[in-house]
């Protein structure tokens, strides 16, 4: 078994019905539940209002790439699948589709 | 092995994120002045996007209402900031820069909860303002109070989207252009708004027990918005008003029967035929409440004589012991208050249940040559009832043909059909 990381990235700025954002978080919570169904490890947001990008010791930057909307990361999560094609196939099923864009990663066995 | 808020996603309140996006789209509103409406719906929608993320990712917080709020504020405060147009604020913007960023929610929220309720009562009072057309009230009241979206509302209204976003328009152009602040009216003029504003929640509720909109879903949650914002405006401070009273107890008495009269195919059933069993005890109940604190005040509204009118039927065990006399005096009053065509109508067929068809139908032919409910199917369906009652079949079948002509909607329609068929 292997694990991999969901990087969950970028804002759709198409708005969308605050009902329907409700639905969307049942929506993910099913997916979880019914779809991973026990495949999930962790996983967590990051906060959008404190980041630096540091470059160099010196060059430290407040106002990065990261805080262009579509780039920025919103959040992770850990799953365990057999290779990158499941992992594949269990996150195209995933309901943050309809908004983020998701980067599928492979996590190297270090042993 | 850790889930995140999986479990807990089930647990959120249905409709939360609706009720809370008008709750804080009213606050920040009054914040940065009614101009700034936009700012605060854009505000608001970035906040929901961050507790999707947060939430689904994350844990639900304990108190997530509370979440959002304090959310929506911050993300407030760092909007002003970066575009520095403090100086030039409006509302009660200083209690912007009051508000500490670093202090816990949790001691704000008796402030909050005044300061939400508040909030929601200047939204009303602006949505609901008499310069704004009929159309322009509903549609800002959903979009602003009720946190629907522009596709929902026009899905809602059966209308297109574009329709909807002229008359959001309009009615924004009409609030700058007229000024209209984002208060509460105080004094005389509270009573002259509060009409308009009960009006326009009574209008809500009747589009969706009586819309033609197939989607129960949709429609419940329309009266459920009528009801919630009527509720608001028993708010205390603004003094004593019976006929919200009243207009709550004849939603109460409606909601009652929600389901009693659409049947499994999604088929309208008339008062007559509907199982009484099903009538939502507890709504009715709480009608009856509404409607004793109603009679609190010295004037009889329609709305009183309405939900007079809805709650005899309500506490009447069925159709045959109807006491038809009653609800004849109580039209009769209301035909005094506000005199109209389709009142005559339905005194017409109680008249016909009292003194038998042939004075209904002598009454319902009057009401015919004077032409101004030519376009109102209740009316030769009503005829069509009668001659049906006389087993003058014919002419019962012309009547029902010709209220065929009249409706929308596919439920009234199957009725129709179904009373065509005894016809044969």
């Amino acid at each position: 078994m292997n694990q991999f990381m969901i990087i969950v990235k970028g804002k759709d700025p198409i708005s969308v019905s605050p009902e329907e954002m409700q639905e969307r978080m049942n929506k993910f919570g099913a997916w979880v539940q019914n779809i991973l169904s026990g495949r999930y490890v962790s996983g967590g947001p990051l906060d959008e209002n404190e980041g630096r990008l540091l470059k160099s010791k010196k060059e430290i930057l407040t106002d990065g790439p990261f805080m262009d909307s579509k780039e920025m990361i919103a959040g992770h999560f850990i799953i365990n699948a057999t290779d990158i094609d499941e992992a594949t196939e269990l996150t195209k099923e995933c309901p943050l589709l309809d908004q983020f864009v998701l980067e599928v990663r492979k996590l190297k066995k270090m042993d | 092995m850790p889930e995140p808020s999986t479990s807990g996603v089930q647990k959120l309140v249905d409709h939360l994120f609706r009720h809370e996006s008008g709750k804080m789209v009213a606050v920040l509103t009054r914040w940065f002045g009614i101009h700034r409406l936009g700012l605060a719906e854009d505000i608001v929608q970035d906040t929901l996007h961050q507790a999707l993320i947060d939430w689904s990712l994350g844990n639900i917080p304990e108190n997530p209402s509370g979440w959002l709020m304090v959310v929506a504020k911050r993300k407030a405060i760092n909007r002003v900031r970066r575009e520095k147009w403090m100086q030039d604020f409006d509302g009660t913007g200083g209690a912007l820069w009051r508000w500490n960023k670093s202090s816990a929610y949790q001691m704000e929220e008796v402030y909050l909860e005044d300061e939400i309720k508040d909030s929601q009562l200047r939204m009303i009072f602006t949505c609901c303002h008499p310069l704004l057309s009929t159309e322009s009230q509903i549609a800002l009241t959903l979009k602003t109070l009720c946190g629907f979206s522009i596709k929902e509302i026009a899905h809602t209204l059966l209308t297109t989207e574009s329709n909807i976003n002229k008359r959001l328009f309009r009615a924004k152009e009409k609030i700058r252009s007229q000024d209209i602040h984002f208060e509460v009216p105080a004094g005389k003029e509270l009573a002259c708004r509060m009409d308009s504003a009960l009006l326009a929640i009574y209008l809500l509720f009747n589009e969706g027990y009586y819309s033609s909109a197939s989607d129960l879903v949709i429609r419940r949650d329309l009266c459920l918005e009528a009801m919630r914002l009527a509720m608001l405006l028993t708010e205390n401070s603004l003094g004593n008003y019976p006929e919200v009273f009243a207009l709550l107890a004849l939603m109460c008495f409606h909601a009652a029967r929600f389901d009693a009269r659409i049947d499994s195919k999604g088929c309208l059933v008339i008062l007559e035929d509907q199982d009484r069993a099903q009538w939502d005890k507890g709504l009715i109940s709480t009608g009856l409440g509404f409607l004793k604190k109603s009679m609190l005040g010295s004037k009889l509204s329609e709305y009183h004589l309405e939900a007079a009118i809805a709650g005899e039927h309500c506490i009447t065990r069925s159709f045959e012991e109807t006491d038809w006399a009653k609800i004849y005096g109580y039209y009769c009053s209301l035909e005094k208050i506000k005199p109209s065509p389709v009142i005559r109508l339905n005194k017409a067929v109680i008249i016909g249940k009292i003194k038998g068809p042939l004075t209904a139908i002598q009454q319902l032919h009057e009401l015919e040559a004077d032409k101004s409910l030519s376009s109102y199917f209740h009316l030769p369906a009503s005829l069509g009832e009668f001659y049906l009652a006389l087993k003058r079949k014919e002419q019962a079948a012309k009547y029902f043909k010709a209220a065929k002509v009249l409706i929308w909607t596919k439920a009234e329609n199957e009725l129709l059909d179904r009373k065509i068929g005894l016809c044969m």
